[in-house]
């Protein structure tokens, strides 16, 4: 593929013993996956494109499909990448623990598959492209609904050979991502190609058809898993294999979804783990992050296993989880895979949970309501979340990329702020949010602070958003961009107002000697005499600017209890969520509101996900 | 073979020659350039293309541009009165009844209609009255407490506080 300088990235390391064949943005010989690009058709009008593209003669020689994860590592199955051999991508444990101990000393020994099913991310808006470049000077500037447009720009220059400056890619409101928007995507190189070679803006927007089958989906996966435990409710081992269905090609960070296999210990003191990973090539579209990757299935799978335990032991659930905590005063706690939890006392959450829909009274009313044949049923989570992307060393280990925060917080002449984070916000309210952060730091107005992302020309590099990062980590990056200009403040204050600077206090966006705020200088006042090198101290640069690179010590470790009231036909199985209570302890709120709604969000895709959504594949083609 | 639509959409009169196959949404964004109406799905499922006509509110992907000449036409760039919002957005800011805000326009415009049909409507009659719109971030949550809101604040006879100036 000469117009190609390289294939499109995979995030490999977190699977070491990979197997990933060149994926190009268009099909070259095999069509793999339904929604893989065949060619390209470029008009002056939408209509006049789909008449040309219906018209293109494309001939395929059918091919033996491979519809799902079992079917694909059967011996005899057929092989999507010939130059892979199997269609095993790769075969990994992570382990920690005397597992063989674990089940020689068990009472009990419990076995289940439990099905992860596909499903479609479907953000509001679907993906939407306009490319333009220059030929004269040879610049590319695209606009792409993205969570990424740092990585993009990295990759279209690698992709088509033009230098990485001379890239702009511009993320502008994002209609939703949830995942979905988190690769480079073969459209993205195929329209800024066409853009190239044309000399002319070219704009692609998919229409929800090409969308449910061209944006990755999540999930697909299916988990065997074998739990050793104690009859009075101690598990002692799990030993689980994650066969997750790549798809036709292994996407961008679609190894990251492996990351289950670090943290399905959640919130548990659990002895031993032994847990294998499978990634599997079958001819669907590719898999890749989706509303928590990787996190929401460990969560699900722990919680399965304790669900499971209290079954055969016959103790109540809520018990099986108590038995199983970690204390408080464990914490720090270092995981079975050396992660380690900066804190958390997860019976509050569970307590509170429990008081809030008033267990002990649920199980009376359970009681009753099945002497008159209806069916009552309650469901726990108490999970445990690996957030805040990340600590560089470690997320390099799990995801191939050293993560940071970014900020730039910049103050104008007359003191207003233009604040640059790193993270490409699609609806989690980051204008507001990171706004909050240098108000209550420099004491602005919050209307005098504008947050501005998702264009790579505006400032240095990022890291864009997903995996729960933008608070924890590029907020502190706005966080420490904020006291650096308040710390400068101070010292430019201590000149103006000719005092020593340990006697200036700094309070609501006002600067004074201390024990006399009414001759105060005002952040505004500061921030002129900041352009006014003449009334700086001798040794001071100019300007009220600050940028952070910050490198978080750890993730964050956000946890809660959920818990689901439901009400089951009898008849016919179909199942209403009658109440959900949830109670989360996320640490410092900036935005309550904000972080209300995200739950609300959240919790309707994975009720989303128990009861409505999966994305099917006949088993046979129409013509059969 | 062009045909000749014109239409008022938010008072303003607009006239083009057109294909016939043109889809009203399309005509609103590309020629009038009025991109505040979104297409999520253009299949009737997804409310996101939601804009009054003549009264109604309608998909505007589900009906051609021909097919809405002489009406008119009040899309979401047609509801704040200067820099004053409209009730129902400034209830949506409010209560934060969105997330990436691509479902609003379309929530709004047809929680405008329903408030015009129903103007003190229950929970239940606000969920099921948008049934036609899908929103993926919110969980709907907010939206509804957002259309609470609106229904009070736009109630026949309400005390109409003045909501804070857009600048
Ligand atoms: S775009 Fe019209 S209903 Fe979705
Ligand atoms: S706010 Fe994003 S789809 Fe509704």
């Amino acid at each position: 593929m000469p117009e190609f300088q390289s294939p499109l990235p995979v995030t490999t390391s977190f699977v070491p013993e990979k197997k990933y064949p060149n994926h190009y943005p268009i099909a070259t010989d095999r069509v793999r996956y339904v929604g893989e690009p065949v060619a390209i058709v470029v008009a002056t009008s939408k209509a006049a494109a789909e008449d040309a593209a219906e018209r293109l003669d494309i001939r395929y020689q059918p091919l033996p499909p491979v519809l799902d994860i079992e079917a694909a590592l059967k011996k005899d199955s057929p092989v999507l990448h010939d130059d892979v051999g199997s269609n095993i991508a790769y075969d990994i444990k992570r382990t920690g623990g005397d597992i063989e101990a674990a089940f020689r000393d068990a009472d009990v020994r419990i076995k289940q598959r439990i099905i992860q099913q596909r499903l479609i991310p479907v953000a509001v808006e679907g993906r939407g492209v306009v490319a333009d470049y220059k030929k004269f000077a040879k610049t590319l500037t695209v606009t792409s609904s993205t969570q990424i447009p740092h990585f993009v720009k990295i990759w279209l220059g690698v992709i088509l050979g033009i230098p990485e400056s001379n890239v702009r890619v511009i993320a502008p409101d994002v209609g939703g991502g949830f995942g979905s928007k988190i690769r480079v995507y073969p459209e993205e190189v195929l329209v800024a190609l066409a853009s190239r070679r044309l000399g002319r803006p070219v704009k692609w927007t998919e229409d929800r058809n090409e969308n449910m089958k061209a944006t990755h989906h999540g999930r697909s996966q299916i988990w065997d898993v074998e739990i050793a435990a104690k009859r009075d409710g101690k598990v002692l081992g799990v030993r689980t294999t994650q066969y997750l269905d790549l798809g036709g090609y292994c996407s961008q960070f679609g190894t990251f979804q492996a990351i289950a296999l670090l943290i399905i210990q959640g919130p548990y003191k659990l002895p031993a783990f032994d847990g294998r990973g499978v990634g599997v090539y079958t001819n669907r579209t590719p898999t890749d992050a989706y509303r928590g990757a990787g996190r929401p299935e460990a969560t699900h799978l722990i919680e399965r296993i304790m669900d499971l335990v209290a079954q055969e032991i016959g103790m109540d659930p809520v018990e099986v989880r108590r038995k199983n905590f970690i204390a408080p005063s464990e914490q720090p706690f270092t995981n079975l895979l050396g992660l380690t939890y900066d804190s958390g006392d997860y019976r509050i959450t569970l307590d509170k949970a429990l008081e809030l829909v008033d267990y002990p009274e649920f199980r009376k009313d359970q009681v009753e309501a099945r002497k008159r044949g209806k069916y009552l049923g309650i469901g726990f989570c108490t999970y445990l979340e690996i957030c805040g992307l990340g600590p560089s060393v470690a997320t390099t280990a799990a995801a191939g990329i050293g993560f940071w925060g970014m900020s730039v917080v910049n103050l104008h002449f007359t003191g207003k702020a233009t604040v640059i984070i790193g993270s490409s916000p699609h609806g989690q309210g980051h204008e507001t949010t990171f706004a909050q952060i240098v108000a209550n730091e420099l004491g602005l107005p919050l209307e005098d602070i504008d947050v501005v992302h998702g264009d790579t020309a505006i400032g240095p590099m990022g890291m864009d958003t997903y995996g729960s990062r933008s608070a924890s980590v590029d907020g502190t990056a706005v966080y420490l961009s904020s006291v650096k200009v308040r710390e400068k403040a101070r010292k430019i204050a201590a000149h103006l107002l000719e005092a020593a600077e340990a006697d200036i206090v700094y309070e609501d966006g006002k600067a004074f000697v201390k024990g006399t705020p009414s001759k105060a200088v005002t952040i505004q006042e500061i921030t002129g005499a900041a352009f006014q090198p003449h009334r700086l101290p001798p040794d001071m640069e100019g300007g009220m600017e600050a940028t952070t690179f910050f490198n978080p010590p750890n993730f964050v470790w956000p946890f809660g209890a959920h818990v689901a009231l439901v009400e089951i036909d009898g008849e016919t199985g179909a199942t209403r969520v009658v109440r959900y209570v949830a109670v989360d302890d996320c640490g410092t709120r900036i935005n309550p509101m904000v972080v209300d709604g995200q739950l609300h969000g959240g919790i309707a895709q994975g009720i989303g996900q128990a009861l409505y959504e999966e994305a099917v594949y006949a088993q046979q083609s129409a013509r059969g | 073979m062009r045909r000749k639509v014109a239409v008022t959409i938010n008072g303003a009169k607009h006239e083009h020659e057109v294909e016939p196959r043109l889809l009203l949404v399309q005509y609103i964004r590309e020629l009038a350039g009025l991109t505040g109406t979104h297409v999520g799905c253009d299949t009737s499922n997804c409310g996101a293309c939601t804009v009054e006509l003549d009264g109604h509110s309608v998909k505007s992907c589900t009906i051609f541009a021909v097919q809405a000449d002489g009406a008119a036409i009040t899309t979401i760039e047609g509801l704040a009165n200067g820099t004053t919002l409209h009730p129902l957005q400034q209830a949506f800011w409010d209560e934060h009844g969105l997330q990436c805000g691509f479902c609003t326009p379309g929530m709004i415009m047809a929680a405008k209609q329903l408030l015009e049909r129903n103007p003190n409507p229950t929970e239940r009659e606000i969920r099921v009255g948008l049934e036609g719109n899908l929103c993926r971030c919110t969980g709907y949550h907010n939206i509804v407490k957002s259309i609470q809101a609106a229904a009070k604040v736009m109630a026949p006879g309400a005390e109409r506080k003045a909501p804070a100036p857009v600048s």
